[in-house]
């Protein structure tokens, strides 16, 4: 996959496999630098983060005429995660981007499917648990999980005496049920992975240290929109797209994130979000969005091991800098049409949608760094005639 | 009574870092071996480009600080918060213990000014070493020589930030009165442990110091490796432009000729990162900038700190940590 870096009157391309310079200059590259160049990322917490993500589509669209096309909006998530933010405004927000959507789907003739990540809740208290033997690693994504990495006997005491926790999943309880997961999953896989209940923030290694005012709930249903038909869960809406896409349809799959049932303005089924005791969230939900797998099938648990160490050389040390693994088989990657993505979930968008052409903002731990246009080229350059 | 941890040497109970006070005749800390973060870095990543290459480490940081960078990347916990953020509560062996089973080499302080609560620092380097771990910090350099001859009795490693040769710039950016204490620090401290010198250039403001700061660390060791970062526009330098890069990236390509071991980063992409062989300019250390400070090792060809083309040697302290050799997961270190 390459990669175009605009970090702001800057540019570098790269072998995302890698993250090495590479020397292209080809003529091909030209207008996709200029994509880069074009739309420099106006950060997560006002509407111009929307307005960004839309824009950018269009001259995605334009350029390169998807028949599938992903676009990610983080802004509502972002505001209420970090920020106070009023039921009026994320409602004036959830309309905004719900206008932008519809009418961007109607120019482009694309059939529509809105998913939201669902709704956030006040942020209660925090879960230290500081008697603990093994690490607690906490999830900077998903606030309300974290796994024990490294358990010593009595931690399964400590945590069955914690009032706050949900779900405790056992390593050898997860094989033991998901008996065709991957050796390299399994391994991942913490001794203990904990689901808080809603409200509770799990404090760790690696807990994000930023104020935070509402996270993630357990959401055992998400709210969809659909102009292609409903699905009966979650799992199904791959192929839903995909089915669509069999008829000639052109398919515009929107993921917004943090907007719940109360704040979707549109027409909308609440859609099954579990697997068992399992609620979809974060990456895994992306993961199952554009795959149709089930969440242990991702390309990594929901908590991973961070201080696992990697072999060198490298692989995708910008797209998935701890894991090392991206999504091979998305709808991006297999669908028979050309596929894009623009989204304001910096690499995740690349590393679960792998679509043929993406521009996404690229952030670390919410430093905005500048944005990233990633290319598979082999179907690109088939979709062109390159 | 006067705190003497950093130059401010504040007479109690003022304290401008607001975390120590007079108990009983001595300078106590108020709120010792809490911590607002901890969490997985890498030696790249701290960044310490010529010391324990590879290695993991448990980076681990309090809250407050003595200084009021204009730019701080971490204002929320180091200038903002008082005493309203959330705090961990983790005394010296238990911090030891995570390190250890998270396959950490060392410990290195940093989020905030590690002086300003040094005592609790000093009691983890102390368990640390104890263990046989590596110890060190990121630090703004403004602390006083006896809190320097503290820290130095267990810390293995110091990455100082020299924001400007000048106090003007140090006044008016940085909240601090004087360079003076961080360049005697850095020459202090270069002599008897390893050392690495951060600087954030701010275009328009500091970037014509460039030159003048590479030819003041030469001075002090030709192999100094200086890590120049790219402002990240953030706090009370949000609005700003970050500088530009080609203007800059020449000024280090200058500078590479004075200071070999000078490097430009704080942006994705950047190629200024790999060590060359300052005699034959063969690629010694790949590295690749996925975010924000530092860097990842993607590639290591030396042995015995030689260069494989030449021999000429090259600054290096400790091991490169060969992940390829051991299984990460089983709590081994390389």
């Amino acid at each position: 996959m390459l990669g175009i870096i605009d970090v702001r009157e800057w540019q570098a391309v790269i072998d995302l496999v890698t993250a090495k310079p590479v020397k292209r200059d080809e003529e091909f590259l030209q207008p996709l630098k200029k994509l880069a160049e074009r739309f420099p990322y106006p950060g997560d917490r006002d509407n111009a983060g929307s307005k960004w993500t839309i824009e950018a589509a269009e001259a995605v669209v334009n350029h390169y005429h998807p028949g599938w096309l992903f676009l990610g909006f983080t802004q509502p998530f972002f505001s209420s995660t970090y920020g106070q933010c009023t039921i009026e405004t994320r409602k004036n927000t959830a309309k905004i981007i719900f206008d932008y959507i519809l009418g961007f789907a109607k120019k482009h003739s694309f059939y529509s499917l809105i998913v939201s990540t669902g709704g956030l809740v006040p942020l209660k208290g925090y879960i230290v648990l500081p008697e603990l033997k093994g690490n607690l690693q906490s999830s900077a994504w998903c606030h309300n999980m974290a796994g024990v990495y490294q358990s010593e006997p009595g931690d399964e005491a400590v945590l069955a005496q914690e009032p706050h926790i949900r779900s405790i999943i056992k390593k050898e309880d997860f094989a033991e049920e998901y008996k065709d997961t991957k050796p390299a999953y399994i391994k991942d896989f913490p001794d203990y992975l904990l689901i808080a209940e809603d409200g509770w923030h799990f404090k760790g290694l690696c807990s994000n240290n930023r104020a935070l005012y509402n996270i993630e709930k357990y959401n055992s249903t998400l709210p969809v929109y659909s102009e292609i038909g409903y699905p009966g869960h979650i799992e199904g809406i791959c192929s839903l797209m995909e089915d669509a896409l069999d008829q000639g349809k052109k398919v515009l799959l929107a993921v917004i994130e943090g907007l719940d049932e109360d704040d979707f303005m549109l027409p909308y089924q609440n859609i099954d979000n579990c697997r068992g005791w399992y609620a979809y969230q974060g990456y895994t939900l992306y993961h199952t969005l554009v795959t149709g797998k089930p969440f242990y099938q991702c390309t990594h648990p929901p908590i991973y091991d961070m201080s696992a160490r990697r072999k060198l050389p490298l692989r995708y040390p910008m797209s998935a800098p701890h894991t090392g693994t991206i999504c091979e088989d998305s709808l991006g990657r297999r669908a028979k049409v050309p596929t894009a993505a623009v989204g304001s979930r910096s690499i995740t968008t690349h590393a679960m949608v792998n679509a043929d052409l993406m521009l996404e903002c690229y952030i670390r731990a919410q430093a905005n760094m500048g944005v990233l246009v990633a290319v598979n080229e082999d179907r690109y350059h088939a979709n062109l005639n390159i | 009574m006067r705190c003497n941890y950093c130059e401010w040497r504040c007479k109690m109970p003022a304290s401008v870092c607001h975390m120590y006070e007079e108990r009983d005749g001595t300078i106590t800390e108020i709120y010792p071996n809490q911590w607002t973060t901890y969490y997985l870095t890498h030696a790249e990543g701290i960044p310490l480009f010529h010391g324990w290459p590879n290695h993991q480490f448990l980076q681990i940081g309090a809250f407050n600080c003595n200084a009021s960078c204009a730019y701080c990347i971490n204002s929320r916990v180091a200038i903002e918060p008082g005493r309203k953020t959330f705090c961990f509560q983790l005394e010296p062996d238990r911090v030891v213990k995570i390190a250890q089973k998270a396959n950490c080499m060392g410990i290195h302080f940093s989020v905030n000014e590690v002086t300003v609560n040094l005592p609790s620092a000093l009691a983890v380097a102390r368990e640390a070493k104890r263990k046989g771990l590596v110890v060190g910090c990121s630090s703004n350099g403004y602390f006083t020589q006896e809190a320097a001859d503290m820290m130095l009795e267990y810390f293995d490693f110091f990455n100082i930030s020299l924001k400007s040769l000048s106090d003007d710039y140090y006044r008016e950016h940085v909240g601090l009165k004087s360079v003076t204490p961080v360049m005697r620090n850095i020459e202090y401290l270069a002599s008897r442990t390893h050392l690495e010198v951060t600087t954030t250039v701010v275009q328009t403001v500091n970037d014509h110091e460039i030159t003048a700061i590479a030819e003041y660390l030469a001075g002090i060791d030709p192999q100094m490796p200086w890590h120049i970062f790219r402002l990240l526009p953030e706090y009370k330098m949000k609005d700003r432009i970050p500088p530009d890069i080609k203007e800059i990236s020449d000024k280090v390509k200058v500078c590479r000729k004075i200071l070999p071991n000078t490097y430009f980063s704080n942006y994705i992409g950047t190629h200024l990162i790999n060590t060359l062989c300052p005699s034959c300019g063969q690629v010694l250390i790949e590295r690749i900038c996925a975010q924000s400070c530092g860097a990842f090792l993607s590639a290591y060809n030396m042995k015995d700190n030689l260069c494989p083309n030449c021999g000429t040697e090259v600054k290096m302290t400790g091991s490169f940590c060969d992940p390829s050799l051991t299984d990460g997961r089983e709590g081994k270190v390389c």
